[in-house]
């Protein structure tokens, strides 16, 4: 018998575990977070812990009746490390559910453990085996034993039960992880109860420990799906490899003296094997590929499809039909949409639809919105779960999460064109066998979705030529100008509508037979271009009676030859009205020089009025003024007074005709500035009043306590108000009334003078406000040249202010007349009444 | 599987992180984006219900800038007639339960919250839990059935909705069960719920900060007279009991709740947190984290895991800020338009008050909240947290202005008095006039007679300590303008018992704390008086 205690593989292994096993506690505790599965997964870890360091005390013991005691204890420890990897898959996989569990399964552990401690129902004694110590197994040791597989089972349950249900691709790889990890534990065992094997369950468990560690610490995870198709596929490729090399070492070795036993002879045979089957090698690849990577063969296919039914595709809206049945067919879902940039650019809207019935073209999600923001920054898919975790993506609007929820999206894959910028979107819907989208799929839907973008950006790009060619000859066609397209050959290569018609020719013909010529024209415009390469050329033309103004200009053909574009105008109106403009113009020419000519002598006329008129007038004006203030009786103060009066009233009269003069010429100047209307209305009442009281009248003023300040000249504006109220004051009888009323209306102040006289007929009202118009009644009664109205008229509107009457007769009169708010008061005003 | 366990269950504890506490980590345009985005979906919303075409009326604002232009400044009275009658209708959205106010400013208010704004409210919530319990950046220590020690009222009450909430989303096992306290007093819930967390220990407790302190003093002064009930025979209470007694024989002092538990954070809310920092860390092992809550947007912001200034979170509601200066004149004129600032305006070392725009459909519109911050700085360089700083310095109107140099509110004074030493069970505080000469009035019940006149001599020290304005009254007035009146001992038990005889909501019990009502003081006054004749 081999003494197994000299066998350093029979004592290292436990000691190699329990060192593994402190290294995965620490890091259990550095790294995992820190709850009640944890805490399980730690006493799990710390039991096995110590099942490896009684299996190294069990080993070592020097004979089977002292390593009984260490069998018990390991065996104990063995059932009481698998409770809590059980309870841990419970904690896990269901938090908060099946609390009975947690006691039941610990009772049960208890009660087992003393069974196995103080009985020798488990472990009866030991035996020393060729490869060290075997225990002598009692009556319920199969029971015993089964536990620990039942419980690693349970745990396994639990985990694949929870892989089922889960949505999380990270969540069911790490779930996948542990169920697979947990094979490990129930093949040692099994090894060692049906085998006469070297123990591996202390191997086997240690394999279990590190698995469920890293499933437990990390977080990205290698796919496990794609570790076990890779595994597999070298172990085939292996296999292909060994078989040959077998046979033909095999023969070589039946066949030749002497055999190989030399290595360089095995190095030599490879090398040869290699060569020769390299074929065969590359062949068993792509088998092995198309066996384990299907699904990606499938989608190749898929895309292959796609290209070769697509290329010739270019209606977008179609295309996007056949991307959708595409990616539905080949990621086997029944829910795909498509979202393009809209053509507002405001962000992205809905092109095609598959599975849902979403009919809009409204923007589902803007520019601006973190779902486009994440796409567009990021190269990676965007699923759906990522939007609870990215802090931006949280905060979608109630509308976004809507449409997201109306369209069942799951996966948003970002479709670039080539300079990398966003052109579309690709929504998947939950898959048919309701499990999430792996990695790979991710990956491959990434490289399709670039494709697919290049296919409907090019359709896009068509649509939009097509739609610009299609914009271009309407535009053409709908203009009244003749436009032809000439090549080389002087052959029409194009008419638009209104030269087709007016010319009476096809495009195809020759651009001499529009003149009806036989020939090339003598000095032809397209000629020249060609020959001296120089611009565009203007003339006029006649062809059927009708005046042609031709402007001409070469063309870059898309070949990058050239052509002539000649778009002609038909002019023969246009030169009629010239002709008929001349003429008017030179009647208007004369009629303006016999105008300025009357203007001349109305100019020198005033200028004689006023020199005739005023320059007796001066000293008449001062001498009265001075006689009236010297003499101190009448009746020659009287007398003096009737001449200051007569004189100031002549001034008068002379200053308003010169004004109307002035106006009708245009020479008439006002000075507007920022005016308070208020003091000088005032200001004219208080002049006004000895008039009106020595007539009889009452004179009152009506005005609001302030007024805005107005643009007006105080002097002009004095003037029209003496005026409007001497005309009053003069048609109202002693014992009437003149009611001064001045109020705010929009941007204006207005200002009413009402008098009680007899009012004035519709027809005088009309005609009341031109220069020496006179009622009947004025004519009949009162002297004056008719002058007044027409000048207060002439100055108001010259202030930008309109002047109006309204009376009936025997009613009496308003005369108003407004006049605009200073810049100032105008904003004020704009303000407050905002703020009202 | 509840949605936020499901987080906990799959996400890694980066990813948890991001999804509880990214808000740290936003830059601020990436802050202002999700503002002005959320705000423009908030008006397109609003503009078709009763209530908002009420305030927005037929312009609707096209932008951030129309509308801060064209909107006016709200309070709760523009909405009342909408909101006291619980209109559904008058909503762009449907609500999911009508919160009500805790009334401390005299007025309750019903107020809507619907799906959408609970999530947020949970995430951020479970946010507070993470960060209180947090050392560092990425740090994730809670996870899904950890045990809330928590003293909320039920719903209709804003925080008793969002507690039920939580509750529906996220497994915690809650300390005490909300359903066993509904019909206990104070008293009553944080006995029951101490007994229950001496069984199950306690992760993180949520409370004010006075009433965490008043719990952890009140058990170290039990000391051994603590009563024995059924529930201590507990073999879970027992052990606690025994490590919590090595755990203080170790450190030879006295029992406290941090030899019974080791909480993994502590999170408060109110202005008295800052005052019981250091009692509550002492007492519960645990500094807490502060957090700025509000029954229009629930929350508005929080600490970070350093524990010091407030971060606001950028999808709770549109802010607006009214500077200091600014609100002082609209207060003196209330014609007077406030010009506004948003989180990018703010200066650091300035006072603003809140104004807020609820997101999601909810009818608020710059709305003023009536609380005053302070920004305490830009950014944190400790955390990197590049976004402004910021602390709850009082309510609007909770402040007494002394000598026109300072406005003294609730926390200051608050922080003077526990300051001084002065043992006090609690106290109220206006301004009063002698021969037109304002001061302080300190109305105090303390747990040890000292003189008046001594303690309002250590409050002014305190007081020139902590307040730089009222430090200059000192030195320019001469003047010491704090006078204390001691009330008997039981003052204010016998005005809650008063309150609770007359049928008084539970946020009505206790006086406030600065400018009582009249009647409130002469009540105070009275039940002093009565405990002197006793």
């Amino acid at each position: 018998m081999i003494n197994p205690f000299s066998n350093p593989f029979y004592l290292l292994p436990p000691l190699i575990g329990v060192a593994i096993i402190i290294v995965l506690v620490v890091l259990v505790l550095q790294k995992a977070s820190r709850n009640f599965a944890t805490f399980l997964f730690l006493g799990f870890l710390s039991l096995l812990g110590l099942w490896c360091l009684f299996t190294y005390m069990m080993r070592s013991s020097p004979s089977p009746r002292e390593a009984l005691p260490w069998e018990k204890a390991l065996v104990i420890a063995a059932l009481a490390s698998f409770a809590p990897y059980y309870l841990f898959t419970m904690a896990y996989t269901r938090p908060g559910k099946s609390r009975w569990v947690f006691p039941a399964t610990i009772i049960f552990v208890i009660i087992a453990a003393t069974v196995a401690a103080t009985t020798d129902l488990v472990i009866k004694g030991m035996t020393l085996q060729p490869y060290g110590y075997a225990p002598v197994t009692g009556p319920v040791s199969y029971p015993y034993y089964s536990a620990i597989p039942l419980l690693v089972l349970g745990g396994a349950y639990n985990l694949f039960k929870a892989y089922r249900t889960s949505r999380f691709n990270e969540e069911r790889n790490r779930l996948l992880y542990l169920a697979i990890a947990t094979m490990f534990p129930v093949l040692g065992t099994g090894l060692d109860a049906l085998t006469d094997l070297p123990p591996a369950s202390i191997w086997s468990n240690l394999a279990f420990c590190i698995l469920c560690t890293i499933a437990i610490v990390r977080y990205h995870l290698l796919d496990i799906r794609i570790l076990i198709k890779k595994s597999l596929a070298y172990l085939i490729l292996s296999g292909l490899i060994a078989i040959p090399y077998a046979s033909v070492l095999y023969i070589f070795n039946r066949v030749f003296e002497p055999r190989i036993s030399e290595w360089w002879g095995h190095v030599v045979t490879v090398l040869i094997l290699a060569i020769i089957l390299r074929p065969l090698y590359t062949e068993s690849q792509v088998l092995v590929d198309r066996l384990f990577y299907r699904d990606r063969y499938d989608y190749l296919r898929a895309l292959e499809r796609f290209m070769r039914e697509t290329q010739n595709i270019t209606d977008l809206e179609k295309l996007g039909g056949t991307v959708t049945e595409l990616i539905s067919g080949a990621f086997h879902t029944k829910i795909v949409h498509l979202l393009l940039a809209s053509e507002s650019e405001e962000g992205f809207s809905l092109v095609t639809s598959l599975g849902q019935k979403i009919i809009s073209s409204k923007i589902f999600f803007k520019n601006d919105s973190p779902v486009i923001e994440f796409l567009r920054l990021r190269s990676e898919a965007l699923t759906l779960d990522k939007l609870s975790v990215d802090y931006h993506l949280q905060t979608l609007t109630p509308k976004e999460k809507n449409y997201i929820d109306e369209m069942g999206a799951k996966l948003f894959i970002p479709m670039r064109v080539r300079q990398g910028q966003l052109s579309g979107i690709l929504i998947l819907g939950e898959r048919l066998s309701e499990q999430p989208y792996s990695d790979e799929d991710m990956r491959v839907l990434g490289a399709l979705s670039g494709q697919i973008a290049m296919a409907l950006e090019n359709a896009r790009l068509y649509r939009d030529a097509i739609r610009a060619r299609e914009n271009l000859e309407v535009w053409l066609n709908s203009m009244n100008d003749l436009v032809v397209i000439v090549n080389i050959d002087n052959q029409i290569q194009f008419m638009n509508r209104a030269a087709q018609e007016r010319l009476g020719v096809q495009p195809g013909k020759f651009c001499w037979q529009i003149l009806g010529q036989e020939r090339v024209c003598p000095g032809c415009p397209a000629r020249q271009y060609w020959e001296s390469k120089r611009g565009g050329l203007h003339q006029d033309i006649r062809i059927d009676e009708k005046e042609y103004d031709v402007v001409s200009a070469p063309l870059l053909n898309p070949d990058g030859s050239l052509s002539v574009i000649e778009v002609m105008r038909d002019i023969t109106e246009i030169k009629q009205a010239e002709d008929k403009l001349k003429e008017l113009y030179e009647n208007e020419r004369s009629l303006r020089q016999q105008l300025e000519a009357e203007i001349k002598k109305r100019i020198e006329f005033t200028r004689a009025l006023v020199h005739e008129l005023k320059t007796p007038l001066t000293p008449l004006l001062s001498s009265s003024e001075l006689l009236v203030e010297e003499l101190k009786e009448d009746p020659w103060l009287k007398l003096a007074k009737n001449i200051y009066r007569g004189a100031s009233n002549l001034n008068r009269t002379i200053d308003e005709l010169l004004d109307i003069a002035r106006g009708e010429l245009g020479m008439l100047d006002v000075h507007p500035q920022p005016t308070d209307p208020l003091p000088l209305l005032k200001d004219v009442i208080d002049e006004m009043s000895p008039v009106t009281t020595g007539r009889g009248q009452s004179l009152t003023l009506e005005t609001p306590p302030s007024l805005p300040m107005v643009e007006a000249d105080v002097n002009r504006l004095r003037q029209i108000l003496l005026n409007l109220l001497n005309n009053a004051s003069k048609f109202t009888p002693s014992d009437g009334r003149i009611h001064v009323r001045a109020a705010l209306a929009a941007h204006n102040v207005v200002v009413e003078i009402q008098d009680t006289g007899p009012g004035i007929s519709k027809e005088n009202q009309e005609r009341l406000f031109q220069p020496y118009y006179r009622t009947e009644l004025d004519r009949q009664q009162y002297s004056g040249l008719g002058i007044g109205l027409a000048l207060c008229k002439t100055l108001i509107e010259l202030q930008k202010g309109e002047i109006w009457v309204t009376s009936e007769l025997g009613e009496g009169t308003t005369f108003s007349f407004s006049i605009p708010l200073a810049k100032s008061s105008q904003k004020k005003e704009e303000a407050t009444r905002k703020t009202t | 599987m509840l949605s936020e366990d499901r987080y906990f269950q799959t996400l890694s504890e980066e990813d948890l992180w991001q999804r509880y506490c990214g808000f740290l980590h936003l830059t601020l345009d990436e802050f202002m984006g999700i503002q002005n985005r959320l705000l423009l979906d908030e008006i397109e919303q609003v503009s078709k219900s009763t209530l908002g075409k009420h305030i927005l009326g037929d312009n609707i604002p096209k932008s951030v800038d129309e509308f801060r232009r064209m909107v006016p400044i709200t309070t709760y009275d523009t909405y009342k007639p909408f909101l006291k009658d619980q209109l559904d209708s008058a909503l762009a959205t449907k609500p999911y339960a009508w919160c009500h106010s805790a009334g401390r400013q005299g007025s309750f208010k019903w107020i809507p919250q619907n799906a959408e704004a609970f999530e947020k409210c949970t995430r951020n919530f479970i946010g507070s839990w993470i960060l209180s319990s947090a050392s560092r950046r990425g740090e994730v220590k809670i996870g899904p059935g950890i045990h809330i020690f928590a003293m909320m009222p039920p719903p209709p009450y804003t925080s008793g909705w969002v507690y039920k909430v939580i509750r529906e989303r996220f497994t915690f096992e809650a300390i005490p069960n909300p359903e066993a306290i509904k019909n206990l007093d104070m008293q009553d819930r944080i006995q029951l719920g101490v007994q229950v967390a001496l069984r199950d220990g306690v992760d993180i407790a949520c409370s004010l900060g006075s009433v965490l302190a008043n719990i952890g003093e009140k058990f170290e002064s039990q000391g051994q007279k603590r009563k024995l009930t059924i529930e201590i025979f507990h073999p879970k209470v027992i052990s606690r009991l025994i490590l919590g007694l090595i755990r203080s024989r170790q450190a030879k002092r006295r029992m406290q709740l941090k030899d019974l538990w080791a909480p993994k954070g502590i999170v408060c809310g109110g202005v008295d947190t800052n005052i019981y920092k250091a009692d509550i860390a002492r007492y519960w092992g645990v500094e807490p984290l502060d957090f700025y809550v509000c029954t229009e947007a629930i929350f508005m912001a929080m600490q970070s895991w350093n524990k010091k200034a407030m971060t606001f979170i950028p999808d709770s509601a549109f802010l607006e800020f009214i500077p200091y200066d600014e609100h002082i004149k609209n207060m003196a004129n209330p014609d007077y338009k406030p010009r506004t600032v948003l989180l990018d305006g703010l200066e650091a070392g300035k006072l603003y008050e809140v104004l807020i725009t609820q997101f999601y459909g909810l009818p608020f519109l710059r709305y003023r909240m009536n609380d005053i911050i302070k920004v305490v700085s830009l950014r944190d360089e400790e955390t990197g947290v590049n976004l402004p700083q910021i602390i709850v310095q009082r309510r609007v109107g909770e402040s007494i202005n002394i000598g026109a140099l300072t406005d003294l509110d609730e926390k200051t004074i608050w922080q003077a008095i526990f300051n001084t030493g002065v043992e006090c069970v609690d106290w109220t505080a206006r301004k009063e006039y002698d021969h037109n000469q304002s001061f302080l009035r300190v109305y105090l019940e303390q747990k040890k007679n000292r003189d008046p006149e001594e303690v309002a001599k250590l409050i002014d020290e305190q007081l020139r300590i902590i307040d730089i304005d009222y430090k200059d009254i000192g030195d320019y007035l001469k003047l010491q303008p704090v006078r204390v009146t001691p009330l008997s001992r039981g003052t204010f038990d016998r005005h809650t018992a008063e309150k609770r005889k007359a049928g008084a909501d539970p946020a009505h019990l206790k006086p406030n704390h600065i400018n009582p009502s009249e009647e409130t003081l002469h009540l105070l006054l009275k039940l002093s008086n009565d405990g002197d004749k006793e």
